[in-house]
């Protein structure tokens, strides 16, 4: 994790220039996601976001929060509508600041709206075919708000920015209710980025207004988060390359929902094969930023992005700086999948849940991948105060079982191996202990200076590859603590190892009783065993015969 | 510019420096860009409420007037100053401007409440950074004008005729003064 890419260009030679719009056209709301683009001509152009609220985001320990929570969009409140204008400039050359700015006129294509999410959102700025595009996500045509990206050529008179065409794509395939982020492929007019991971590129077809993938990729990288469109796909030598984001979303205690982004570098060769991909990096150290844009001047990036929705920020970056970021092992971390996105429970979910206990109807979402916070909390019939360790934390929020019970003020020690992930436990659970420990060696009378405790609620063991899971339970002091309840992740459908059997052999001999075997987040990926203490077991949930327990169908009504 | 840049170098070099960012959110509330001050003054006060409280509450109060600043978000400006209020009760600056702003929307009994509330706690120490706040004459002048407004004609006028006796007036209220004493027919305060 790179916290504060920034402070790392300033100090070897970039810079950062504030981009501004007069406040007498903006009333000083929010300026954000900006575009970038050098122009034929060698112009630099930027295409400004102006939203017509303020973002109020309170951060750290989020004593201030506003009426709506610590994320709020304070929008005119006689006029509910979440507002988008965008303002295309051109930039000084040298110090990035704006020199003329003129908002782009769409009258000749806008309709009344009926969503409240209103103009072109998140737009890229690019020419293809020496046309000026300007391409982003709207969502106000349709009375669902379904999103789709719209292609729209911009004329740009002296005096005047006007919106030409407004050509509205549908994506590839089965319906989907929301299209963005797609990323323009610059050198490929017509064609975009439409998943980083696995990669998928599609052409668009403006004259029928559909698309078709033309390029798919079938090896994913196992990354703990989706990477999501951010800038436009530039040529970088013989390769490519683009900034993605990715949003790791979370509820607070109780009720707010929140999120932090992060960004990468990600380099293509010109066959579409991953060369490179960053750590996630953000701009400023704060949670809420947003890149939309990324040109090549020079011996320079210029990367354009918002801060908070509230302030719109340009990076000049020496090309050579890329070579001091950290980058992941992308050799290592092509494999085969074994990540499922999560499946979350939700508020709604709440009548047809099997497995009720108290305070199950205030939780709004919980973290987990397939509902094992749930799980725990439902053993232990809604225990307040219980007690954790939790070994393979992952990420701190985002497909993680100990989030929603720190939510009923649970505490306890988590194990981390990956420091880049300790990183944003620090900034995202700073409360909380995480360790940065083998599990498979870990001394844990030194974990717990020579204290073991006789008991803990709960055991989460989940380190790849399932070899090293199971030397981490054999580390474990069962002989001195006793677990009430325990998950643990054997991987199966990756492997088809003996550790499965290993250690159903090992916990059985520590009189732990196997209530679900081989849950699966689908029909055919066991990869989890759950048990419980002698003293927790209840034969009517218990379900543990060979074939694969997806797990919705274990914890919903049938 | 410059010095906009110059304070952002050092927010990106202390991005949990309180003061950096503090600096950063003056600066553009001076150049009337309130929603990114507003960013910066909510990052100094979440930063300071344990340390520097009478810091956090100026960047509440600060906050609240980018809102102002904006218009047309009458509950939240109100929802920022009783945030204010509820952080240092015991401060008069945020009763002030929430009394004048039931003031404008004619709510006088809570326009006088809150002049009432705010003068229980004059006299306070000074706040690090400008709050918008002339003085405390001016919860005078609020209790003044509401209670004028609710009836009380009698009590309005001996705070007209106590107010032309403050020597902390500015000009401009003092001028409203006396012409409010004019129309009373409330004779000065003899010196």
């Amino acid at each position: 994790m790179i916290n504060n890419l920034s402070k790392i260009v300033i100090n070897n030679g970039g810079s950062i220039t504030p981009l501004l719009i007069p406040s007498t056209l903006t009333d000083g709301t929010g300026l954000c996601n900006v575009s970038v683009f050098i122009d034929d001509n060698g112009e630099i152009l930027a295409n400004i976001r102006h939203v017509h609220y303020t973002l109020y985001h309170s951060e750290f320990n989020q004593r201030f929060y506003c009426g709506w929570g610590t994320l709020a969009y304070l929008n005119p409140e006689d006029d509910i509508c979440l507002k988008t204008g965008n303002y295309l400039c051109k930039l000084d050359p040298d110090t990035l600041e704006v020199i003329s700015h003129q908002k782009i006129d769409t009258s000749k294509h806008d309709t009344p709206p009926v969503w409240t999410f209103i103009g072109l959102e998140d737009v890229r700025v690019f020419r293809w075919d020496g046309i000026l595009y300007v391409c982003g996500v709207r969502r106000d045509t349709k009375p669902d708000g379904e999103g789709r990206m719209e292609l729209c050529k911009v004329d740009w008179k002296s005096n005047s920015i006007t919106e030409v065409t407004r050509d509205r794509i549908e994506p590839p395939g089965d319906h989907t209710y929301l299209e963005k982020n797609w990323m323009p492929i610059l050198d490929m007019p017509y064609h975009f980025v439409r998943w980083a991971n696995p990669l998928e590129i599609v052409k668009v077809h403006p004259e029928s207004l559909s698309s078709e993938i033309v390029i798919s990729k079938d090896n994913k990288i196992k990354l703990p988060l989706s990477l999501r469109g951010s800038s436009q796909v530039i040529p970088f030598g013989e390769d490519r390359i683009c900034i993605t984001h990715e949003v790791d979303f979370f509820h607070h205690p109780g009720y707010y929902k929140d999120a932090f982004y992060y960004h990468r570098f990600i380099i293509w060769d010109k066959d579409w094969n991953l060369k490179s991909l960053s750590k996630p990096f953000s701009f400023m150290s704060t949670q809420i930023e947003f890149n939309t844009g990324l040109a090549l001047k020079d011996d320079n990036f210029i990367i354009t992005y918002g801060y908070q929705d509230n302030a719109a920020y340009a990076l000049k970056m020496p090309v050579n700086l890329l070579d001091k970021l950290e980058w992941e092992d992308v050799n290592q971390s092509i494999e085969k999948v074994t990540w499922h996105e999560p499946l979350i429970y939700s508020k709604t979910d709440y009548n047809n849940f099997k497995f009720k206990f108290k305070g199950l109807k205030n939780i709004l979402q919980n973290y987990s991948q397939c509902y094992q916070d749930l799980f725990v909390l439902y053993i232990l019939k809604g225990k307040k105060k219980g007690t954790y360790l939790e070994i393979g934390a992952g990420k701190p929020f985002y497909g993680n079982n100990t989030a929603l019970l720190k939510e009923f003020n649970w505490s306890g020690i988590s194990l981390e191996i990956n420091q880049s992930l300790i990183d944003q436990w620090l900034i995202e659970r700073p409360n909380d202990i995480i360790l940065n420990e083998d599990a498979t060696n870990v001394d844990f009378n030194k974990i717990y200076n020579n204290n073991l405790p006789k008991s803990i609620d709960y055991l989460q063991l989940d380190i790849d590859p399932s070899s090293n899971t199971y030397k981490a339970l054999k580390n474990v002091p069962f002989d001195q603590i006793q677990f009430n309840v325990i998950t643990y992740e054997h991987d199966y459908y990756v492997d088809n190892s003996k550790y499965r059997l290993k250690s159903r052999e090992f916990l059985k001999e520590k009189n732990y009783i196997l209530i679900a075997s081989n849950i699966s987040p689908d029909n055919h990926s066991p990869f989890e065993d759950w048990y419980v203490h002698k003293n927790y077991y209840n034969n009517s949930i218990s379900n543990n015969d060979q074939g694969v327990l997806c797990a919705k169908d274990y914890v919903f009504k049938s | 510019m410059k010095k906009l840049k110059n304070l952002l170098h050092n927010y990106i070099n202390s991005p949990l420096d309180p003061y950096t960012n503090m600096e950063l959110g003056l600066e553009y509330e001076k150049i009337g860009q309130g929603a990114a001050a507003l960013s910066f003054f909510l990052r100094t006060a979440e930063l300071t409420y344990e340390d520097n409280p009478k810091l956090a509450y100026c960047c509440i109060i600060k906050n609240w007037k980018q809102l102002n600043n904006t218009t047309r978000r009458p509950n939240e400006e109100k929802s920022q100053l009783e945030t204010a209020i509820a952080f240092l009760p015991k401060r008069p600056e945020a009763y002030y401007h929430l009394s004048t702003l039931y003031s404008k929307e004619k709510l006088w009994k809570k326009a006088y409440m809150h002049s009432c509330l705010g003068l229980e706690f004059t006299n306070v120490t000074s706040l690090p950074y400008d709050v918008y706040y002339p003085g405390d004459y001016m919860l005078l002048f609020q209790k003044a004008l509401s209670s004028w407004y609710l009836g009380q004609r009698k009590e309005s006028a001996k705070l007209w005729q106590k107010l032309s006796g403050m020597s902390d007036v500015s000009q401009y209220h003092m001028k409203i003064i006396q012409q409010n004493m004019v129309y009373l027919n409330v004779k000065p305060l003899l010196k």
